[in-house]
């Protein structure tokens, strides 16, 4: 069963949750080890840190009803390839993800089920906010590395402001004409100038 | 950079002396409060920017055990290509001095402060006070206090976190930029008045040029002289006395040239001509006012000679009737003077007369002796007879002055025949050197006047040939120009379209002089507002991160979105901090007001995370979190440490923990799973006067961690 407020099935979601963690270097497990869970689907996923099992529910009803007995498994599948005493064996978690919607009036409960630590860190997500395979993402976000962002680059202050100068109507080209003449003291304008010289040059 | 080791001694807590190896991507520091955990931590704080915001009194990083009553840090820290520096900064209370060491150079001092600062973050060298822009950039991008864990978020004001932004960014290197583009706009604007004024030059040039060449072009065009017309005029010249040295052709470039010349010496002959007729008039006029008159000179001397005897005799006559007039006046003279004497005595006689002579007593005639006496009384001399002898000697100097007046007529007479004569020989002796001068001879027994005559008929016709061939050279030099004009029209021409070209070209150089001109005022203009534009773009490249950070922790179920917002605001830039949640579209600028003070401390982390990882000319890559998990409930604990094992991986991350417990989750969850790793728990206990108990551990590996997705 599907809702209106959302795109995904229980497939389509898994498959969603599958292709994030595996692109963010997860493993899979064989998808007997969770062959008999209360989930309409389930997977885990292991890296070098974590645990995590993907739960996926048709319903709410389901997910409220089943993901305790879920949690139990997974701690028991943890268990057997995990000593107590290994850091590792507290590393796990479990995504519970429905396409349904919560109803207003279960929404505490989702809360809840989303402050529970005991044994794993439980991630939530239902129909409401699963509307875009970027939700998926966000969803899982928490388990995710650190991406190689823009943000991360080593850049000087003077790298950004080209963009900026251009949206007040300067040459983006010649700022950074300039601000490379800047850098290596070298006579702005003239070399501004030669650039504008230049590719006036080439223009038809 | 990344910190490898610190030795601290006579440092807040540490009274002692105590070393960290630090050299590892984790480094948790472990006890209880109170045990040197936030020592530990300013201290490498202290080493590298002097001071401690929070901290009022430079003094209070003493430790009140140190022995020396100095504080010393030494911070290691190692560049991403491998240089390594040696921070090391002592206090005595009052004022704390650096040393550092990189390789064999070793600083001191403010030249050790500018050398860290050059190394550290070489962005914050444009700051007005350099070494608390470095100070405040470690507080909001490195280290995070405690005590001041939600301050940038709570407690200071949207100006100062602004502020504080652009400091951690670097604005300052746009100002810096700016004052660049500023000095190089003026030198630029100062060579393109010149170039302007060129071309003004060159406008007005053309301008003269085209005038020519309209001249030239409305000029009747005129035949050039044949090369017959052109032998002829030089010939004729030639026998003129010009050189012909000069005519080389009329074709010659120098045509006109050469005909100038030779009119000019046609004109300095012509000249000389001139002046040459005018001398032999002289001289003919001079010929003719020469005296006329002969004289014989020796009769007019025998003249001289005879009046010369004649006045000599007259002078002798005078001398002889002066004498003889002087004899006739004493003889004169004695007469009168004898009938005086008589008279005298007669008048004594005539009173003393008696009957007898009172004398010789002898009688006389009484009467007849006293008519005598009277007689004698009144009688007078008679000169007649003696001036009738007398000579006439007005006469006789008449006579004289007749004869020197003679004299002289005729010594008068001689001197003008002489001064004549004379005013005769010095005129023909002039006349004779002006014909010498101009080569003229005067035949033997030839009148010069004849020879002066012609003379000047033959110097009228030289005049009238020079005269003649001026005319023609005129004519010739009229014929060259206007033949020469042709050429010139062409060579104009040409002028004018070279300088119309070259006019085009400057004002095209200058069009782009001025526009690279006005690009830059537009950069300058624009980067006066570029630092609310570097933030507000710094804000937007971080946002994506703060959100990743924020959602990777997930502290609140509604408010799963923060942002930090630039905005201007009465001229000046304020950065907000907001809550939103997608969901349901709330937002909030207040964020303090919706999330809890665990929630606000995960926002708070979340800010210097994304701080500490977006902006990557921060001084050290290094993060370093003071008991961040205090007041975390567990769903906040475990995602705050789900970030910061995230981290690891882009940062050397320091984190301390009073919590035993949490110390246990933060080793297991923030263990190596690689050989590149290492995890290091610092545990400080025990606090005595000598500090606290130092022991260090590595944590273990997890040399198997991927068993469940293997088997």
């Amino acid at each position: 069963m599907t809702t209106s407020s959302t795109p995904f099935t229980v497939t389509s979601l898994v498959a969603a949750a599958a292709d994030v963690l595996e692109g963010a270097g997860f493993d899979a497990a064989q998808q007997s080890a969770t062959g008999t869970w209360r989930a309409t689907a389930a997977r885990v996923y292991e890296d070098a840190y974590s645990i995590v099992c993907v739960a996926v529910y048709e319903t709410w009803a389901e997910l409220s009803s089943g993901w305790t007995e879920d949690q139990a498994n997974l701690v028991a599948l943890i268990s057997q390839h995990f000593a107590r005493t290994e850091a590792k064996a507290w590393d796990g978690y479990l995504v519970l993800l429905t396409p349904s919607v919560v109803p207003a009036t279960e929404r505490l409960t989702s809360i809840n089920i989303q402050r529970n630590t005991l044994h794993l860190r439980k991630l939530f997500a239902d129909g409401e906010e699963l509307r875009s395979l970027s939700a998926v993402r966000r969803a899982l976000l928490p388990l995710l590395p650190l991406e190689e962002h823009d943000a991360l680059e080593p850049r000087s202050v003077l790298d950004t402001l080209p963009p900026l100068l251009a949206d007040r109507g300067v040459d983006e080209e010649a700022a950074h004409v300039a601000i490379a003449a800047f850098r290596d003291q070298r006579p702005i304008l003239a070399e501004v100038h030669e650039f504008l010289t230049g590719r006036r040059g080439h223009q038809p | 950079m990344k910190i490898t080791a610190v030795e601290v001694s006579g440092f807040r807590a540490f009274s002692g002396s105590t070393r960290f190896d630090l050299d590892g991507d984790i480094v948790l520091v472990v006890g209880v409060n109170g045990q040197g955990k936030t020592s530990l931590f300013d201290a490498i704080h202290w080493a590298f920017t002097g001071e401690i915001s929070r901290l009022n009194q430079p003094s209070s990083v003493v430790s009140l055990y140190s022995d020396s009553g100095e504080a010393r840090v030494e911070a290691t820290v190692v560049s991403d290509d491998g240089r390594t520096l040696v921070v090391t900064r002592h206090s005595d209370g009052q004022a704390s001095n650096l040393l550092l060491r990189e390789g064999g150079n070793v600083f001191r001092g403010e030249d050790a402060e500018s050398e860290l600062l050059r190394s550290l973050w070489p962005e914050g060298l444009a700051a007005n006070d350099s070494r608390a822009a470095l100070r405040s950039a470690l507080e909001r991008g490195v280290y995070l206090q405690q005590d001041v864990l939600t301050d940038f978020l709570t407690a200071d004001t949207d100006q100062e976190r602004f502020n504080s932004i652009g400091e951690l960014i670097g604005t300052g290197r746009a100002t810096e930029l700016q004052a660049a583009l500023e000095r190089s706009r003026t030198a630029w604007s100062r060579v393109t008045n010149q170039r302007k004024s060129e071309v003004a030059e060159t406008e007005e040039r053309l301008n003269r040029l085209e005038v020519q060449l309209g001249e030239l072009l409305a000029a009747e065009p005129r035949v050039a002289p044949s090369s017959d017309e052109w032998g002829a005029w030089w010939t004729q010249v030639g026998q003129l006395g010009v050189s012909e040295a000069r005519a080389s052709g009329v074709s010659a470039p120098d045509a006109q040239r050469a005909v100038d010349t030779a009119m000019a010496e046609l004109r300095a002959i012509r000249l000389s001509r001139e002046r040459r007729g005018e001398r032999l008039r002289d001289s003919a006029a001079a010929l003719r006012e020469l005296p006329s008159t002969t004289f014989n000179l020796d009769e007019l001397r025998a003249a001289v000679e005879a009046a010369d005897e004649a006045l000599l005799a007259a002078q002798q006559a005078l001398a002889e009737a002066e004498d003889e007039a002087a004899e006739s006046r004493r003889r004169q003279l004695a007469v009168r003077s004898e009938r005086e004497e008589l008279r005298v005595l007669a008048e004594v006689a005539l009173r003393h007369l008696g009957e007898r002579c009172p004398v010789c007593e002898q009688a006389y005639d009484r009467e007849e002796t006293s008519a005598r006496l009277n007689d004698l009384l009144g009688g007078t001399v008679d000169s007649s007879d003696e001036q009738a002898t007398r000579p006439d000697v007005a006469d006789v100097a008449s006579h004289v002055e007749a004869m020197e007046r003679a004299a002289a007529a005729a010594a008068a007479s001689v001197q003008g025949a002489l001064r004549e004569e004379r005013v005769r020989t010095d005129g023909r002796a002039r006349i004779r050197a002006t014909l010498a001068e101009f080569a003229i001879d005067v035949p033997q027994g030839g009148d010069p006047a004849v020879t002066i005559e012609s003379a000047l008929e033959e110097n009228a016709r030289d005049i009238e040939r020079l005269s003649a061939a001026t005319v023609r050279g005129e004519a010739l030099a009229l014929s060259l120009a206007g033949a020469g004009q042709l050429a010139r029209r062409l060579e104009v021409e040409e002028e004018v379209r070279q300088v119309a070209q070259n006019l085009a070209a400057a004002r095209e150089d200058l069009e782009a002089r001025q526009a690279t001109g006005e690009l830059a005022s537009s950069m300058i203009e624009s980067l006066r507002d570029a630092s609310s534009d570097l933030v507000e773009s710094e804000l937007d490249r971080l946002e994506p991160l703060l959100q990743r950070i924020y959602a990777t922790a997930d502290p609140h179920p509604e408010f799963r979105d923060v942002r930090l917002l630039s905005r201007m605001s009465r001229g000046r830039g304020r950065v907000l901090a907001e809550v939103n949640d997608p969901l349901h579209d709330h937002r909030s600028d207040a964020p303090s007001a919706y999330l809890s003070s665990s929630q606000m401390n995960v926002f708070a982390v979340s800010v210097f995370l994304a701080l500490n990882l977006g902006i990557p000319t921060l001084p050290l890559r290094v993060a370093i979190l003071d008991d961040p998990l205090q007041s975390l409930d567990d769903l906040n604990l475990l995602g705050l440490i789900d970030l910061l094992k995230r981290i690891r991986e882009r940062r050397q991350l320091m984190v301390s923990t009073h919590d035993s417990r949490f110390a246990s989750l933060l080793e297991r969850k923030l263990r190596p799973v690689a050989d590149s790793q290492r995890t290091i728990v610092v545990e400080l206990s025990g606090w005595s006067s000598e500090g606290p108990l130092a022991t260090q551990r590595d944590v273990t590996r997890d040399r198997a961690p991927i068993r469940i997705a293997a088997a």
